[in-house]
């Protein structure tokens, strides 16, 4: 075979692979899109039959706009119910509100919650919903006023205070003529944010160091510091559970929940102009636990070259499950699969902390396992990759193409 | 072929993990679906003890009602459900309730007196 047939040999190869990832990558887009839109149509919830549960003694409901009127067997009022609506960690988070007519909780209700199921104990655990009994409607409502706080939860007790204070305002001004509590947009920008710029800041000008030694001990400050400021002090880290809240439409309010912004807003920035992750090299939390741990028998990476394909093809595969589970429950908390909350705050069934000691263990044969193998943010990472590459594809050939 | 045989040993460790990572994600996502915490709790106060007499007084108003005795002006529901208004100060009787919307209670047929007193 002559140099030329072996160029093009090698040159169909490579079309031929192009080709069957841009048919997965419209197949995956497709059925993302598919699920979202099942996940939105089959996800609706009726209120009506949920108010006696927050109105003991209410014999017949009647409904004014978004107020249900309780009303026991001697038409008296027992009192007033209305569901408000707040941004937890992994989606909106309602709650059904019963007020009597003197003003005091009679009972609240979660109607609707997103939250990963172990964040969502640690508040149960805690008895934030049920501190709420006998509360009063011209009280606060607000996170660390008459609302305690839970570490490792605080998203979603925000969530919950928020959606609380919206079920009371309604039920306040329709109900019992009252202003009820206000809503403060109070500008959060702390330690968790100023260390995430800092760590971008870091990764940007860290790998454009010449000196190697520096570049190592830059990459090695800024891989601790991820780890214990965003792991172990703040527990957060980037999981798909923040991808699939993005793709279902559930924002968090910016005002308090900055941080989330510019995590995901940073790390999909410079991944499309850039065409660089920052965060998995230099201050993913967890990968930081896995290489401190590698530090014991100093592992190599290990991708065998004959299964290098089947290695990615298997990341994006279990990633697209993830995504579509969550688009389709409109759950974005069950997608993650991450044992992030299990290392960082200790919580987590069996299955999560068997889950997690294998891959510590592995992390003393192979550097970095779970990056190289399971983590999801690559196989979003190569995504939009993928997409950036096409688009310049078109974009030369359309230039091409007028000149 | 020392060599061969410790790749082979490599791939078949690295197979083994991805087999059984696998498998505890999969059961990952079984267990959070089937998790108490993904079901939405509620507190209230102690329910109160349903009042026996206000059904029976309801059975006796509906048997009155079907011998010509006086009607009441309001109307009332004992079931679930979205109900209809309460009949305000003339006596006119409220919508009945719809109870098409309700996935959760059997409908309670509703008596839409103003109909009936028209029918007199």
């Amino acid at each position: 075979m002559t140099n030329f047939d072996q160029q093009s040999t090698v040159q169909n190869k490579f079309q031929t692979r192009q080709r069957r990832e841009r048919i997965f990558l419209i197949a995956s887009i497709l059925i993302v899109v598919a699920a979202w839109f099942y996940g939105y149509y089959a996800n609706g919830i009726e209120i009506t039959p949920l108010v006696p549960d927050v109105l003991p003694g209410t014999e017949y409901i009647e409904t004014q706009g978004d107020l249900f009127i309780g009303y026991a067997a001697d038409n008296t009022i027992v009192g007033y119910a209305a569901a408000g609506e707040g941004a937890g960690y992994s989606g909106p988070i309602k709650i059904l509100v019963g007020v009597d007519p003197s003003g005091a909780i009679t009972g609240v209700k979660t109607i609707k919650q997103r939250e990963t199921p172990s964040f969502f104990r640690l508040v149960m655990n805690a008895n934030i919903l049920a501190d709420m009994i006998d509360k009063q409607v011209s009280d606060p409502f607000q996170l660390g006023e008459d609302i305690n706080a839970v570490s490792g939860a605080t998203l979603s007790v925000e969530g919950i205070a928020a959606s609380t204070r919206e079920a009371i305002r309604i039920i306040a001004r329709k109900g019992l003529d009252q202003s009820g509590p206000a809503e403060i947009f109070s500008f959060k920008f702390g330690i968790p944010e100023i260390t995430l710029i800092l760590l971008f800041a870091a990764g940007y000008f860290g790998h454009k160091m010449s000196n190697s030694a520096w570049k190592r001990r830059t990459r090695w400050a800024s891989l601790l510091t991820g780890m214990v400021v965003l792991g172990f002090i703040y527990t957060a880290p980037f999981t798909i559970t923040m991808v699939v809240s993005l793709l279902s439409g559930y924002w968090p309010d910016w005002h308090n929940n900055l941080y989330w912004y510019l995590l995901i807003g940073g790390i999909l920035f410079v991944t499309t102009v850039n065409a660089k992750n920052p965060y998995c090299h230099w201050f993913c939390p967890f990968g930081a636990v896995q290489e401190c741990v590698g530090l014991i028998t100093k592992p190599k990476s290990y991708r065998p070259r004959n299964y290098i394909t089947a290695l990615k093809w298997f990341q994006r595969g279990l990633t697209l499950a993830a995504v579509v589970l969550g688009l389709i429950l409109r759950r974005p908390g069950v997608a993650g699969y991450e044992p992030f909350a299990t290392l960082f705050d200790f919580e987590g069934t069996g299955i999560q902390w068997a889950f997690l000691a294998l891959i510590l263990i592995a992390s003393l044969i192979v550097y970095r396992p779970f990056c190289s193998y399971l983590c999801p943010l690559d196989a979003v990472v190569d995504l939009i990759g993928a997409i950036r590459k096409w688009m310049r594809e078109v974009k030369r050939k359309w230039q091409n193409q007028n000149v | 072929m020392a060599k061969s045989k410790r790749i082979n040993t490599k791939n078949l460790l690295l197979a083994a993990f991805l087999t059984i990572s696998l498998t505890m994600i999969a059961l990952i996502w079984v267990s959070d679906l089937q998790d108490d915490a993904s079901v939405n709790p509620g507190f209230y106060r102690n329910t109160l003890p349903p009042n026996e007499a206000f059904y029976l007084t309801r059975t006796a108003e509906f048997h009155n009602y079907e011998l010509g005795t006086p009607q009441p002006n309001e109307i009332h529901n004992n079931g679930g459900g979205s109900q209809g208004g309460k009949g305000n100060q003339d006596g006119e009787g409220g919508q009945g309730g719809d109870h098409d919307e309700d996935p959760v209670h059997t409908p309670t047929p509703t008596i839409d007196w103003d109909a009936q007193e028209q029918d007199v």
